[in-house]
């Protein structure tokens, strides 16, 4: 690099920081950045923490004491969706593009090594258990999002360490997986327009990707369900939304696993 | 007066974070170092969205304890006071799940996009793919 070069890049690096150090400064004195720590928390974070759970104001909650979960799936699911679409988009673009090129990483192999293959079947293991409790967990901690991480991370794992030919012994290829993620979208879709449809059938009121009841339309999901011996807690809407959304990610995150080492037709053959 | 210091260390060490990837997104050639210099500049955005809504005192999770599948016993509205008086800011958490979701679809699309660019032109450099295309414009 020569000097002129070299002193180029020091000034702009210089002006990127200065710029940036000043939009700081702007943003501390708007507020923006609290400098010291505020005291009080947001007015719209308050209203979430106090009505999620409030048994004394059913109008307003999601039967819900996760309230990441409800912001995501009740009170803001709209954008969620939306989210959940945009990553269906590239799942569905991306084996085309591999077709069209086709690329494959040289990951479908799979290892020799006895070490990491062992090692690899008890985090599968742990990894699987993990993975079903938080989606089942979702409307509790964490949620389904989290849950399908997990799972995803296994099929990876999977590949890598065992090759296709594993991916392939359990069932698994491109055509099924992306059957089963149309399946898991279309589901998680029939949960947000449940009671849209039931109020058309009902002449009651009734919104999209409604949870619970409100007083002004009075259709939901419930929140418990009374089996006898025991009452379970499964927050409306939220249990399903979570199962599905954790079932969309692992089939997501698998089609861009199985795109970047197996292929359309069958990929590698060792 | 500790606070008021630390919270600026860490405030100026975001800023300084987002700056460099900003620096390197610019500067460098090879379009991987870019790609995962933009990952890094996601992942800083992400913190600062949670770091900036961080208030003093609000230190537990936003999940109301004692709460399962079979226990989920009638919570009065002070309880769920107090709760709020502790709990950090949802919004942040919320904003950084749809923040990181959405770009990790774009890093898998641009992802997808240097594969392209590499079956095409052989090369991950931006200045060999630029000589590559006026030299197949000019002849």
């Amino acid at each position: 690099m020569n000097n002129r070069v070299f002193y180029k890049h020091i000034l702009l690096l210089l002006a990127i920081i200065v710029s940036i150090l000043c939009l700081g400064y702007i943003l501390v004195n708007s507020r923006a950045i609290p400098i010291p720590l505020q005291k009080t928390n947001n007015p719209l974070a308050n209203m979430f923490l106090s009505s999620t759970y409030n048994w004394e104001k059913k109008s307003l909650w999601s039967a819900s004491p996760e309230v990441v979960s409800s912001i995501l799936w009740d009170y803001r699911c709209l954008d969620t969706i939306i989210m959940f679409s945009i990553l269906f988009l590239v799942a569905m673009l991306a084996p085309s593009i591999m077709e069209d090129i086709g690329y494959r990483l040289s990951i479908g192999y799979g290892v020799s090594n006895t070490i990491v293959k062992t090692t690899t079947k008890i985090i599968v293991l742990l990894l699987l258990v993990i993975g079903v409790s938080v989606i089942i967990h979702g409307h509790m901690v964490l949620g389904g999002f989290q849950g399908g991480g997990f799972i995803a991370i296994l099929v990876l794992l999977l590949a890598i360490v065992f090759g296709r030919k594993v991916l392939d012994r359990i069932g698994w290829s491109l055509e099924k997986v992306l059957r089963y993620y149309v399946l898991s979208m279309l589901l998680l879709l029939l949960i947000a327009f449940a009671i849209p449809v039931a109020s058309l059938v009902s002449g009651v009121r009734g919104y999209i990707m409604q949870n619970q009841w409100k007083p002004w339309a009075p259709l939901g999901f419930g929140y418990s369900l009374n089996l006898y011996f025991l009452e379970i807690l499964y927050s409306g809407a939220l249990l399903f939304f979570n199962i599905f959304s954790g079932l969309a990610v692992i089939l997501c995150l698998s089609i861009l696993v199985y795109t970047l080492t197996c292929g359309r037709e069958g990929g590698y053959s060792d | 007066m500790i606070e008021a210091i630390l919270w600026s260390y860490i405030v100026s060490t975001i800023l300084i974070v987002i700056a460099l990837c900003i620096y390197g997104i610019v500067v460098s050639s090879n379009i991987v170092k870019k790609l995962i210099v933009l990952s890094i500049l996601g992942d800083t955005i992400a913190l600062a969205s949670v770091v900036f809504n961080m208030h003093s005192g609000f230190i537990i999770a936003p999940i109301f304890i004692g709460v399962s599948f079979t226990h989920f016993p009638t919570v009065s509205f002070g309880k769920l006071m107090d709760f709020s008086l502790k709990a950090v800011d949802p919004l942040a958490q919320v904003f950084a799940i749809i923040f990181l979701t959405i770009f990790f679809t774009i890093i898998v699309l641009l992802g997808y996009t240097v594969m392209l660019m590499h079956h095409r032109y052989k090369t991950l450099d931006i200045v060999d793919v630029k000589k590559f295309e006026e030299g197949t414009r000019y002849g």
